[in-house]
């Protein structure tokens, strides 16, 4: 086991969230610099040591994710944190209900990208005080339909290739607060994403692809840091499934081991002290990385091992005249590397429940 | 004047431009553009070779299935991509009514050319009249060669160790021995370490020791030049499909971990045949979990299967890891190769090629084992059965 690695997992074990007791911010973040610096320092150096294999790539692009997205946030979390690290109740969590439009257009003369459009519902649902169902479900479209041209010079540069994507998620959570005092929440996630993707073909020729993601035994751990900040991850083993059109029909084949499923993020919660427009504001910002690029959409790392998924940064403001009032949340998203792009949200949010 | 400013940004926002401009090798789309420009060439007596798809008669166009340059003397060098039979056009314009040309990587068992003077090797050398204003030159397989069984071998990843691709270009030799005519060649990418053009020449250099022609695409390290196609100017097309007895073969350019809109765009059209067999090779294994490696956008990586899949491919063949591995589970069987040298951090690596031998309407695959020198491994090429990774029923009864 390398220097690194070592100091990496003693940082953690040190850090007085092993110990089950509440840390100050203060040495919270610092662990989780420390910790998260060493995972950088290790999945970087496996990473290239690897060589072409997703085998010993994979993992290594996860602990990478893991660790730069630990180590940025908290100390970022250091930079903006204000002393008040207090939690409070308002704060612009996920929206039971959100729409949102994203970004399209193409550099390219004559090509098409449309902007996808993505309904969320994430309904709550409480058992007592210590577990929550959420029942996630998205759906998605796109805005248009995706057009390429042929750019071979001796052709007319007619459209090479049409495509549209539709798109379904199924996301449902089961979330456990073990002790009021731990600053650890563990959750359950297991997803299923679907796509249509409809491609219509430069000789006239059509094919539906349809792509599954089977995520199912999805764990998380979000780590409380302070009352306004947090550093969760979601990892679990994925499958994914093919299926497509042909001329009697459709055929599709037994779901194959993919690669790791990682969603990391850090979050920091923002108390807004004067009004907006009038209103009571909060608002959240996420910073993360999900590793899959089932959309198309990633960090290119010249081809070489396994892949890099997106980074992406979320920031949602919360408005509302009181708790016990309905509220709105907007939302801007980046999605940050190779076929990423900007999105716009809103979301309405409900009385807030009492206790939390 | 501040209403000025949504106005030049909506402008701003209209800025398109063509594809490859400027130009980024590293950009699947540019080395589309280039290896269909540099499938045809005019030289300064305004005579205009161009390279033909050998399945139509079309001549006022031409298709990226090989590449033409000018020697230094200003005769025309002419690389076909393929294996099997080709096309070339000439067209003499305002040009003299003779031309010189020389055919390289043609199968020496494709009867003489019209013009043809001189044979070295796989290279053809022409002395070619233009009696008319446009001059085809085709080349085909003897029908008898495709009567019986046939063999087509397969590898990847040179990178830094071309010495032991040298060895199994010499292996090539002993295929040709054994009485079932070998009909070539797929090297599936990173044939450079670095993706210089002097890498590159050397291994062209090596396979001019090659008994049959080699078809080629491109891999990741093949593509790093942003500022020159190097790989397509050396080699000629990443993207192409041809016949080869009854079999196709399409070989996908995955250098940059995704494809070219365009290919996406033509895949039906390259997949789609009539033939017995149908065979699509890159450089990126395109399956999900362990050998998904280099993908960049796996939903292109997903539509490339589904559509080999549609179309009743019978194996997808690639390299990127240094290893050879089978996975039959997958919606098409896929082997990967690459083992042509590539380092594979072993004491004792499994160099060597798969041998693909067609008969009938069964396609059988064999690993050929070409051991470096001295390694302790070596007598692992006389095991026989262990060799033979699984064999592939025809799938598509075309």
């Amino acid at each position: 086991m390398t220097r690194p690695c070592i100091i990496a997992i003693a940082l953690l074990l040190a850090s007085p969230v092993a110990k089950g007791e509440p840390a100050p911010p203060g040495k919270a973040r610092a662990a989780l610099v420390g910790a998260g610096a060493g995972g950088l320092a290790v999945g970087t150096a496996w990473f290239f040591v690897a060589g072409d294999s997703l085998g010993a790539g994979d993992p290594a692009s996860v602990m990478m994710a893991v660790g730069a997205v630990g180590a940025m946030g908290a100390t970022l979390g250091a930079v903006v944190s204000s002393g008040n690290e207090t939690g409070f109740d308002d704060r612009a969590a996920t929206a039971p209900v959100t729409v949102s439009l994203g970004s399209g257009g193409s550099y390219y003369i004559d090509e098409e990208i449309p902007s996808p459009a993505t309904l969320s519902l994430q309904p709550r649902f409480w058992f007592g005080s210590r577990v929550r169902l959420t029942l996630g479900a998205a759906a998605h479209t796109t805005v248009g339909s995706t057009v390429d041209v042929d750019w071979r010079p001796q052709k007319s540069f007619d459209t090479a290739l049409t495509a549209s994507h539709q798109g379904l998620d199924i996301d449902p959570e089961i979330r456990l607060y073990p002790d009021a005092d731990l600053p650890l929440e563990f959750a359950v996630r297991p997803m299923v994403h679907m796509r249509w993707d409809a491609y219509e073909y430069m000789d006239g020729g059509s094919r539906m692809v349809r792509r599954t993601q089977i995520v199912p035994v999805t764990a998380g751990v979000r780590w409380h840091l302070s009352g306004r900040q947090r550093f969760e991850n979601f990892i679990g083993p994925r499958w994914d499934a093919l299926a497509w059109s042909t001329r009697n029909g459709s055929e599709s084949a037994a779901p194959l081991f993919g690669p790791i499923y990682l969603d990391t993020r850090y979050t920091y919660d923002i108390p807004h002290n004067k009004p907006f427009l009038g209103l009571n504001a909060s608002s959240r910002l996420n910073a993360g990385y999900i590793h899959s690029n089932f959309d198309g959409s990633g960090f290119d790392v010249v081809a070489i091992i396994g892949f890099m998924g997106p980074f992406y940064l979320d920031y949602d403001l919360r408005l509302r005249r009181a708790p016990e009032r309905w509220g709105v949340q907007f939302g801007a998203q980046a999605t940050v590397g190779e076929g990423g792009g900007m999105a716009m949200s809103i979301g309405a949010v409900p009385p807030l429940r009492s206790g939390r | 004047m501040r209403w000025l400013a949504p106005v030049v940004l909506l402008g701003l926002s209209q800025c398109t431009r063509p594809e490859c401009t400027p130009p980024g090798y590293w950009i699947p789309e540019c080395r589309v553009i280039a290896e269909n420009e540099l499938a045809q060439l005019k030289n300064s007596d305004g005579v205009e070779v161009r390279f033909q798809d050998p399945n139509t008669s079309r001549t006022g166009s031409w298709e990226a299935t090989g590449l033409v340059q000018l020697a230094d003397d200003g005769s025309f060098l002419a690389r076909v991509a393929g294996l099997g039979g080709f096309r070339l056009s000439v067209h003499r314009n305002d040009g003299p009514g003779q031309v010189a040309i020389s055919i390289d990587n043609v199968h020496p068992d494709i009867p003489p050319l019209d013009g043809e003077v001189e044979r070295v090797g796989l290279i053809r050398r022409l002395e070619l009249s233009l009696t008319e204003s446009v001059v085809e030159i085709r080349g085909e397989l003897p029908g008898s060669i495709c009567a019986g069984a046939y063999r087509i071998a397969a590898v990847a990843d040179i990178q830094t160790n071309p010495l032991q691709f040298g060895r199994i270009i010499e292996e090539l030799h002993n295929e040709e021995a054994d009485g079932v005519p070998l009909l070539g060649m797929l090297l599936l990418g990173d044939v450079a370490e670095l993706g210089t053009r002097e890498e590159m020449q050397y291994v062209a250099d090596l396979m001019a020791a090659s008994p049959v022609p080699i078809a080629l695409t491109a891999g990741n390290h093949d593509v790093y030049s942003d500022r020159d196609a190097v790989f397509n100017e050396v080699f000629g097309p990443g993207n192409h499909a041809f016949d080869v007895c009854d079999a196709r073969v399409v070989l996908v350019d995955t250098g940059s971990g995704y494809l070219a809109a365009s290919i996406r765009g033509r895949l039906n059209a390259l997949m789609k045949t009539d033939r017995q067999f149908l065979i699509a090779g890159m450089h990126h294994p395109p399956f999900p979990g362990r050998t998904s490696s280099g993908w960049t956008k796996e939903d292109q990586a997903q539509q490339l299967v589904a559509e080999l899949a549609a179309n009743d491919g019978d194996l997808l063949l690639a390299g990127h890891l240094h290893q050879r591995l089978q996975n039959d589970n997958t919606p098409v069987p896929q082997i990967i190769v690459g083992t042509a040298g590539a380092s594979q951090f072993a004491v004792d690596p499994d160099y060597g090629f798969l041998r693909m031998t067609f008969e009938d309407k069964k396609l059988e695959t064999c690993f050929v084992s070409v051991p470096a020198p001295g390694s302790p491994g070596g007598h692992e090429r006389k095991r026989g059965p262990d060799n033979c990774p699984f064999t592939v029923g025809a799938q598509n009864g075309k």
